[in-house]
């Protein structure tokens, strides 16, 4: 039974081997390696190897102006990127003092929601998958199809959407983009409990993430874990209501907590935290003013003036922070991206220990990496 | 889009309350935040006037212990720690950003380091997310940090020649040059 951690000490009749597991495995969902250390089927220790995708993403930062890195945010975590743009144009916002215009803030929150929607949507297709179960594969990708077809009708693209910037947005929204919207949360707010009822319910899903993988939330803290990997060990934290940002005071949402910390817990965690950025939803769409400008003007190129500035937000995978140090000059001294991924990545091997190499992939699984968020 | 008007926003600094009642952090964190680390860092703590979130420079002899009385008085969360590099002034900064899980309270600490040997001690067993954010900086700028577990590259190859976020790297195959103003 696979929810039975197994002895780590190992016989002495048994001799430990590795086992390379990627770059090229379709569970580690990109370039990830991992090298196991095992005792029979047991994992005795994992020693992640990343960096496969490093495009120097800082470095580049430092050779190009505020408007021109916009485009490399949306490639960090592909699934998250409006967050990603949302945190360069804040830290932007912070430096040269823009306000932001109100009807933007709240396009800023929809457009957040949605993709953290859309990001849980693959995540839950794919975990499905990474079980062995191919019909989850299908549903979430065919509703996530719905939120693309939303982010393209106004942004023009449907995956690095490059549409939160400095002052706003880029420009205003589809004429159809309030009726679209409402349709798919009515639309897909029954869909979550049909998630349940596909998957959540099915004895095997359960029986493989029921007690496996605990991350206890003190490890997780230590670890720097942040998002559902670190809500699920029952830790309260979230930056939308801890260090709130925009206008998110201004919504009336609760934070996905479990207790658990299991795989299991995670993936709760992320199903409920759909349903509340669906209320979310809703709300911006009710308070959002009619019409208003959506940018504020700002210079074509923005002088980053002496200091160091952070900004934090929330995306799909944990927090995710960016350090800027200006010199008083049009291109930054430094950018430092720092990824949810990255920490969490960091606390698998302690979580992974002791179990069965099919839990690695559930664990994984439920940890959601995105390498090139990772890698940068 | 509805016309709806959005609830008042109050600005005032401290006295903000979001729906569920739990007070809103104001700019940097919580009011009791600067008394909290005059605390921990004696009165004549260095803050540096315009930035957000406070931000602390120290001597590297004193990190250690600062590090270990702010993870005593509730600082358990490691944000980021990266380094800057400034090749004029011959030196590179670390940045410790550090914050915590259950208020909203956050501070940065820089150490500036000699460019030539920049040494450190390490904070990974402090807070253990500093272990690969500690061998992220090695990897990039080869700043070495005393007593970590596992020093070694993390990002690029074994085998790579260079650190590639100081300044003066050159690499004429991979990096893209533009200039602006």
């Amino acid at each position: 039974m696979s929810n039975i951690p197994a002895d780590t000490s190992i016989e002495p009749d048994f001799e430990d081997y590795y086992v390379n597991m990627g770059p090229q495995h379709p569970s580690t969902h990109g370039v990830l390696r991992l090298i196991v250390k095992l005792a029979g089927e047991t994992v005795l220790g994992v020693t992640p190897h990343i960096g496969f995708v490093h495009r120097g993403i800082e470095k580049m930062a430092e050779a190009l102006t505020a408007q021109q890195f916009f485009p490399l945010t949306s490639r960090l975590d592909y699934l998250s990127a409006h967050m990603n743009n949302w945190a360069w144009a804040m830290a932007i916002e912070k430096a040269a003092g823009i306000e932001v215009p109100e009807r933007a803030e709240y396009i800023r929150i929809i457009m957040s929601e949605l993709s953290r929607i859309s990001s849980h949507q693959l995540w839950w297709g794919v975990f499905g998958m990474d079980l062995g179960a191919f019909t989850p594969f299908l549903y979430g990708f065919r509703d996530r199809e719905r939120v693309n077809d939303i982010f393209e009708k106004t942004c023009g693209v449907r995956l690095t959407m490059n549409y939160i910037c400095a002052g706003g947005v880029r420009e205003d929204v589809d004429r159809d983009f309030e009726k679209d919207v409402r349709e798919f949360t009515d639309y897909f707010e029954p869909m979550i409990d049909e998630y349940d009822r596909l998957l959540s319910g099915n004895i095997i899903i359960q029986e493989r993430t029921k007690g496996v993988g605990v991350l206890d939330p003190e490890t997780a803290k230590q670890y720097g874990c942040t998002g559902p990997t670190l809500r699920a060990g029952g830790v309260d934290y979230d930056v939308r209501k801890n260090r709130p940002y925009g206008l998110y005071p201004r919504m009336d949402f609760k934070t996905a907590v479990a207790t658990e910390g299991d795989s299991w817990a995670r993936y709760v965690v992320r199903l409920e935290e759909m349903r509340q950025s669906l209320k979310i939803i809703r709300q911006a769409l009710d308070q959002i003013p009619a019409e208003g400008p959506v940018r504020a003007k700002t210079p074509m190129n923005i002088k980053i003036p002496d200091g160091h500035y952070l900004s934090r937000v929330e995306a799909a995978r944990g927090e995710f922070a960016l350090y800027l140090v200006g010199n008083g000059k049009i291109l930054p001294q430094r950018v430092k991206l720092r990824s949810p991924g990255f920490s969490n990545l960091s606390a698998l091997p302690e979580t992974v220990k002791g179990w069965r190499i099919a839990d690695l992939v559930t664990i994984m699984s439920t940890f959601d990496l995105v390498m090139p968020d990772i890698d940068r | 889009m509805t016309n709806e008007k959005p609830p008042e926003n109050q600005s005032t600094p401290g006295t903000n309350a979001d729906i569920s009642g739990k007070p809103i952090p104001t700019e940097s964190g919580s009011k009791e935040l600067r008394p909290k680390l005059k605390e921990i860092f004696g009165a004549d703590a260095a803050f540096a006037p315009e930035s957000d979130p406070p931000r602390i420079t120290i001597k590297p002899e004193s990190l250690r212990e600062t590090a270990t009385r702010l993870r005593e008085s509730g600082f358990d969360y490691l944000l980021l720690l990266t380094a800057v590099d400034y090749p004029d002034e011959g030196k590179i900064q670390i940045v410790y950003a550090i914050t915590n899980f259950n208020e909203a309270d956050e501070l940065t600490l820089t150490v500036d380091l000699d460019r030539n040997a920049p040494e450190i001690d390490t904070v990974s067993d402090i807070w253990r997310t500093a272990d690969w954010h500690e061998r992220e900086v090695f990897d990039l700028f080869a700043v070495r940090f005393r007593n970590h577990p596992d020093l070694r590259r993390i990002l690029l190859d074994d085998n790579w020649e260079g650190y590639p976020l100081r300044k003066d790297y050159v690499d004429n195959v991979h990096n893209v040059v533009k200039r602006h103003g």
